[in-house]
């Protein structure tokens, strides 16, 4: 009987002691069940980092592209002009466009560019005088050539035509140039308006076309004639002043 | 985050591998000039070392346009340099001494002359590829002294990376001798 007891009790132990492991191991399970939870908050705060981190991705290869983009497309560069500052454009009302120095392998360029030169000014209201006027006076002046016309003879020329200014210029560049893998316009002129009673440069620029644009570089698109091309250019420069 | 730090780098610089071209500026200015007194230069015609019949008339223009774009000096128009040499019966500008420089500055009233040479003007080859290249050298003098007190030289061309290999715009003729001769001014409007 005793045994009995004896045994009953041990058997008690040994159920309260594993009912002990057990609650233990429970224990141990909620905590690394807890763990477990905490690792993935970690993992969680770790993947918003990643997705900040990854926001800020975007951005630097945004910022990568649309500087490489800018490159490949518009290149690098600016053209600046000149205008002299205490001048009032306005009081300009007659120009007398003096024939264009040609430093381009296109004999006629010269003549060509000045002739659009004329339309353009023409066109912003601005009386121009006859160009043939102007050849006869160059030539009543025997002035050699048009690389030496002096401050003098333009202060004659706008007594001469009534002209309150004088534009002289040169085309530095006019044809077809050849790029990389494409053959495209090329049209630089340099232009510079003088006032006739002073002698001071009011304004000057040197205006270039650019090369082939990206749609030509690539996609072969048609690109503008040389005519278009000059044109384009004259306006552009002709737009600073007037 | 490194990473991509670095690669934003890379990026940036082969943008400025494809805008930067060949350039080595060499300059010499003289440190014991006041510039501020040079109000009006003259252009003298520059010396053509190129087998381009146009190509110093070109570049003397562009030198013109630039100066005058600066808005720092006055520039005499072209055809008085020119009538002035050939008053003094100067046929080449290479031959130029002090006294005719002082000779020059009283004929034009300026402060100062520029005269120089272009070196190199039109298409080189590089393997497939043909693209412009211009070497220019220019120089001031003082026309009180007769001394020069600004010189430099600035050379520009060949394709880069970015246009050989993925067909970004490359520079035309006329870019390229801009870029030479607003280099070239900057080291003296600098000072």
């Amino acid at each position: 009987m005793q045994v009995l007891v004896i045994k009953a009790a041990k058997s008690r132990e040994q159920r309260a002691k594993s009912k002990e492991q057990r609650t233990k191991s429970k224990e141990q399970r909620a905590g690394s069940k807890e763990q477990r939870a905490g690792s993935k908050e970690q993992r969680a705060g770790s993947k918003e980092q990643r997705a900040g981190s990854g926001g800020g991705f975007a951005l630097y290869s945004l910022l990568s592209a649309l500087c490489l983009f800018i490159v490949f497309v518009y290149g690098c560069g600016t053209q600046k002009h000149y205008v002299r500052s205490d001048t009032d454009i306005k009081n300009i009302k007659k120009i007398a466009v003096l024939p264009f120095e040609n430093f381009s392998t296109e004999e006629i360029a010269g003549e060509k560019i000045r002739r659009i030169v004329i339309a353009e000014i023409i066109s912003r209201g601005i009386e121009v005088v006859e160009p043939g006027e102007v050849s006869r006076l160059i030539k009543d002046m025997k002035i050699k050539s048009i690389s030496m016309i002096k401050l003098s003879d333009i202060k004659e020329i706008g007594t001469s035509t009534g002209s309150d200014a004088v534009m002289t210029g040169s085309v530095e560049y006019y044809g077809i140039s050849r790029g990389v893998n494409i053959n495209y316009p090329e049209v630089t002129i340099n232009l510079r308006l003088i006032e006739t009673s002073t002698g001071n440069v009011l304004w000057s620029i040197r205006k270039t076309s650019e090369g082939p644009n990206f749609w030509m570089r690539h996609f072969g698109s048609e690109g503008k004639t040389l005519s278009e091309t000059a044109g384009e250019v004259v306006k552009d420069a002709i737009k600073t002043i007037f | 985050m490194r990473y991509l730090k670095q690669l934003f780098l890379l990026s940036v610089l082969l943008i400025i591998c494809g805008c930067g071209g060949k350039a080595n500026p060499d300059f010499y200015i003289n440190q014991d000039i006041d510039f501020s007194y040079i109000k009006r230069v003259a252009v003298l015609p520059l010396d053509n070392l190129t087998s381009d019949r146009f190509a110093a008339d070109a570049v003397r223009h562009v030198v013109i346009s630039e100066l005058l774009a600066t808005g720092l000096v006055e520039v005499s128009p072209p055809g008085d340099a020119v009538a002035a040499l050939d008053s003094m019966k100067i046929k080449n500008i290479q031959s130029l001494n002090a006294e005719q420089i002082k000779s020059i500055g009283k004929t034009l009233n300026v402060q100062a002359v520029i005269l120089g040479a272009v070196n190199k003007y039109g298409e080189v080859r590089e393997g497939n590829v043909s693209a412009p290249e211009v070497t220019i050298t220019l120089m001031m003098a003082d026309t009180g002294s007769g001394s020069i007190i600004w010189s430099a030289t600035r050379t520009r061309g060949g394709a880069g990376f970015m246009v050989k290999h993925f067909g970004a715009k490359a520079e035309t003729l006329s870019e390229t001798v801009l870029h030479v001769v607003r280099d070239a001014v900057h080291t003296l409007y600098k000072y």
